[in-house]
């Protein structure tokens, strides 16, 4: 009930406030957040280039932004158990598995990355002796997971294309809605 | 940033407790033999390579690219070849 009142809400919102600020925007708050999690991504990802001490500190900041995503598909994770019980398109189903092996990886990598680190537990002086497996796990599925983002984004490419342009216009009463991901769940 | 704030701090709350649940799960890889047997082969950890050159960063940000981008790129081919499949037996269906 909730969740469908929620949507319709939403939806008005996306309506009525269609030139206002991005923060009155589902999809355009969406967009804004995605793209400081694709940043902050980057960022992780290139320990070498940010030296080690820098890559522990902006993983652990990069848990913020990761939660503002699944935050924002709150109604999409509530309906995913359903998901599975009724009939679904194969790209939704792919999607819907895609994203927990994703997640599950992404876990990993960040337990892992704890499991390894060399200057934030030593820093909270919590005696830590480092086994290669989880070396191994964190270099290994910390490279798999970029990979992985780009089967993500190009399983999303239709909304990002039209959310680009949406952003880019300031005409957006003209230009077709962003293919919202709430609405290919219903 | 309405949307960010709805009811941010027991849903928060919830997606930190299940990610810990899972944590717990995914830490007792520890415990299997896969785990003793990379433990016991490795040899001891290698001191990462300290100095951060242009040229380092330069191909960090270039891996990252190419790591994401060309799978990427590999399931758009994908999507779109299933597609075009898909309206191709629609017509061939109604013709
Ligand atoms: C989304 C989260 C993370 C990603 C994508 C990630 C990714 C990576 C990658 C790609 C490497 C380089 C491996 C190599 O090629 O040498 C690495 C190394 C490292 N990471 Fe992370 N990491 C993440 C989180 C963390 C966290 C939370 C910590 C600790 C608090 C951490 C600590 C380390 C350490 C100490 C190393 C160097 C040691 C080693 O290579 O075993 N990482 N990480
Ligand atoms: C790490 C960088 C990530 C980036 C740049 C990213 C980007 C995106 C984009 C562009 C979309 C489509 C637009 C939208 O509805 O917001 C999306 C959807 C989604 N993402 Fe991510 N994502 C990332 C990581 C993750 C992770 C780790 C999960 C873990 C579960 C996840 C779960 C989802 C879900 C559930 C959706 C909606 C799926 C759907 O509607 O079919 N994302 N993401």
């Amino acid at each position: 009930m909730e969740q469908t009142k929620n949507d319709r809400e939403n939806n008005q919102t996306q309506r009525s406030l269609q030139n206002k600020s991005w923060k009155d925007d589902l999809s355009k708050t969406r967009f804004v957040m995605n793209l400081w999690l694709l940043v902050g991504f980057v960022l992780v990802c290139a320990p070498r280039a940010t030296g080690i001490a820098l890559h522990e500190w902006l993983s652990v900041v990069f848990i913020v932004p990761l939660v503002i995503h699944l935050l924002l598909h709150w109604d999409w994770l509530k309906a995913l158990p359903k998901k599975f019980v009724g009939k679904l398109s194969g790209e939704s189903r792919f999607n819907a598995i895609w994203d927990a092996l994703f997640y599950l990886a992404m876990l990993m990598v960040i337990l892992s990355g704890f499991l390894v680190s060399e200057v934030i537990f030593p820093l909270l002086g919590i005696p830590l002796e480092i086994l290669p497996v989880w070396s191994k796990i964190h270099h290994d599925l910390g490279n798999l997971l970029m990979p992985m983002l780009g089967i993500h984004l190009a399983m999303h490419w239709p909304w990002i294309k039209s959310m680009t342009k949406r952003m880019l216009t300031k005409k957006t009463n003209q230009i077709a809605d962003g293919i919202s991901s709430n609405e290919v769940v219903k | 940033m309405k949307f960010v704030t709805q009811d941010w701090i027991k849903r928060s709350a919830i997606i930190m407790l299940v990610s810990v649940f899972f944590s717990i799960f995914l830490w007792s890889v520890e415990l299997t033999q896969w785990a003793g047997l990379i433990n016991a082969n490795s040899p001891e950890p290698h001191g990462e390579p300290k100095a951060i050159g242009l040229l380092v960063i330069a191909i960090s940000f270039l891996k990252i690219t190419i790591l994401t981008l060309v799978p990427a790129l590999i399931c758009y081919g994908i999507t779109r070849v299933i597609n075009a499949l898909k309206r191709y037996v629609k017509v061939a269906r109604t013709a």
